[in-house]
């Protein structure tokens, strides 16, 4: 099988299974480098193909790497500007010496029902949505807890079921938590959207007031509503803590109906060097 | 809706403002009381500033309140938030001027999206918002924000869109030195990049916001400053030339990876970045000083912030 008829499987399938169709081509789904006609050793999903987990996926023998975010450094994944930048001349000789073809699968996986992306998230947290129907514009998941729980314990829980180590929280550590509200990488509830929940646990957030409406801060809001009386959190665990896990899921759905070649999730992982609980 | 239109309380540098302003300080040095009874567009652009200080203030934007109120007192904030509007109030500063808006986001333009008109009609009907605003307006505060960032992807070919002032005063903050005919880039001794966390922690604040990439044993000489939020593509072209960024805020698909992959691709390079907030605050922390130096008689404070994150 060639990446070109693994992709074309995959536009078939999600168009079986009701995912409504571009109504223009995807600009960021698109094969970013590599011979899309070549034959596949083994695909490797993850977040983002970084040099770190191509580097992994050759070792492991795959040649056809899905990723969900972008390999040359901005979301465009336009390269002249660094043409001759050292960083991205040598990831680019890596992969053509071991002829990897990536592609990626963003727009879609955003796209299909539910959005892989949340569902990736809920099931590594442990948690299930109130609402199954949740996650189109405007209506985000949210997952009343098992038990209420103080911002603190809560803190504690998420991180130890994603991992992450340079997590950013902002809200009282003793606030008790009843409601949560998820986001994913970028895309992020904000308090308008779930006034009934006490804490958001998303990915990142631009922080300052340079956002365009809709977005706001929502850092800078949970904290004054705090000090109005009405405490609010932010739990961010970051792009590669909150998306990775979804292309466990989009490996294990291609798998459903791809079944001559291997494929295998090969996560990212943040990217942040772990500092000490003293230093950070 | 409390934002008011962008434009017409912009400070300007041009020629004119420039000499309006030099006009009313080049006039015989008035009496206390009556220098305390000026506007903040006659505080904020005085030939009394220094010239850096002057760049740092053009174009800073009335977004509450009214241009011509006599003026208290100043307080100058990185983020303008309800606790530091109560304590401008308690301490009798009638003039905010801060590196972020007290309302959270830009103005809503005009021409706006229904998606943005939806979101935004949201957030002016939410109880935290219409207090704020209710605050601002029962308090008469006068609000200027600072010139910070034009709109994303700016296309202006600088990292950051910040006043100087802003970089040479982080970067100071982290003992590092200026380089002749380099604005954005910063020299040091050789360190190892733990050296140069530990002082985003101990001289700019960095604590729970704080995320580092790069061996903290890795040597720094040269390091690409810029304040803010990055900009991405004016940020990965100057950072081909640097050991390591230091930054504020940035969006972790974009730049991140270009560091995160320099290792693999044996130019290891590391990123400290602050926080977009904690990176503003040397810089603004500055002005506050510069204006009480031109000013004396009149109340000017500088709300510190602290690291607005934590981490377990």
């Amino acid at each position: 099988m060639t990446p070109r008829q693994v992709v074309d499987a995959i536009y078939a399938k999600a168009a079986a299974e009701g995912v409504p169709p571009f109504t223009r081509p995807s600009r960021r789904d698109t094969f970013k480098i590599g011979d899309p006609d070549i034959k596949i050793t083994g695909i490797a999903t993850t977040g983002m193909s970084t040099f770190d987990m191509l580097k992994r996926a050759v070792a492991d023998g795959r040649n056809f790497i899905i990723t969900h975010e972008d390999t040359w450094f901005r979301d465009d994944d336009i390269v002249d500007f660094q043409a001759d930048d050292p960083i991205y001349l040598a990831k680019k000789a890596f992969i053509e010496e071991h002829r990897l073809v990536i592609w990626r699968n963003h727009d879609l996986a955003h796209r299909m029902h539910p959005d892989q992306l949340f569902a990736g998230q809920l099931r590594l947290l442990g948690w299930q949505a109130d609402k199954d129907d949740t996650v189109a514009i405007g209506r985000w998941p949210i997952v009343t807890l098992p038990q209420p729980m103080t911002l603190e314990a809560l803190a504690r829980y998420v991180t130890q079921r994603t991992g992450t180590r340079s997590h950013r929280i902002t809200g009282p550590r003793g606030m008790m938590v009843r409601k949560v509200a998820i986001g994913v990488g970028y895309a992020f509830p904000d308090f308008t959207q779930v006034p009934e929940v006490d804490v958001i646990v998303g990915g990142e957030s631009a922080e300052g007031s340079d956002s365009n409406l809709p977005t706001y801060d929502v850092t800078a809001f949970a904290q004054d509503s705090t000090l109005l009386g009405h405490p609010r959190g932010v739990i961010l665990l970051g792009h590669m803590g909150t998306e990775d896990i979804g292309m466990k899921l989009m490996a294990e759905w291609i798998g459903s109906f791809v079944h001559d070649v291997s494929i295998r999730y090969m996560p990212a992982t943040e990217p942040f060097t772990p500092l000490s609980a003293t230093q950070g | 809706m409390a934002h008011e239109s962008s434009g017409k309380g912009t400070l300007r540098l041009s020629r004119r403002g420039m000499l309006a302003g030099s006009a009313v300080l080049a006039a015989p040095l008035p009496a206390m009381a009556a220098r305390a009874s000026l506007p903040a567009s006659a505080l904020l652009s005085g030939g009394r500033l220094p010239a850096d200080v002057r760049a740092a203030l053009a174009g800073a934007t009335l977004l509450h309140g009214s241009a011509d109120t006599p003026i208290t007192g100043i307080m100058v904030a990185t983020v303008p938030s309800l606790s530091v509007l109560r304590q401008a109030v308690a301490t009798g500063c009638n003039l905010v001027l801060s590196a972020e808006a007290p309302l959270y986001s830009r103005p809503l333009p005009e021409d706006a999206n229904p998606f943005a008109k939806a979101g935004a009609e949201r957030l002016f009907a939410d109880p935290v918002y219409k207090e704020k605003a209710a605050y601002l307006a029962e308090h008469k505060l006068i609000v200027y924000r600072l010139p910070t960032r034009s709109g994303a992807r700016s296309g202006e070919g600088v990292p950051s869109t910040y006043s100087p002032l802003f970089t040479t005063h982080l970067a100071r903050a982290l003992g590092l030195a200026p380089m002749a005919n380099a604005p954005w880039f910063f020299s040091t001794p050789p360190i190892p990049l733990g050296t140069l966390v530990q002082r985003a922690q101990m001289s700019v604040g960095a604590h729970g916001g704080l995320r580092v990439i790069g061996d903290l044993a890795m040597p720094v000489r040269k390091v690409c400053v810029v304040p803010g939020t990055a900009e991405v593509v004016a940020t990965l072209t100057h950072l081909r030339q640097a050991d390591v960024l230091v930054t504020g805020d940035l969006r972790e698909w974009e730049i991140v990876p270009y560091i995160a992959d320099s290792r693999a691709a044996g130019h290891p390079k590391g990123l400290v970045a602050l926080g977009r907030i904690l990176s503003e605050q040397p810089g603004t922390r500055a002005l506050a000083a510069a204006l009480r130096a031109a000013h004396p008689g009149l109340p000017v404070s500088m709300a510190e912030r602290a690291d607005p994150f934590w981490r377990i």
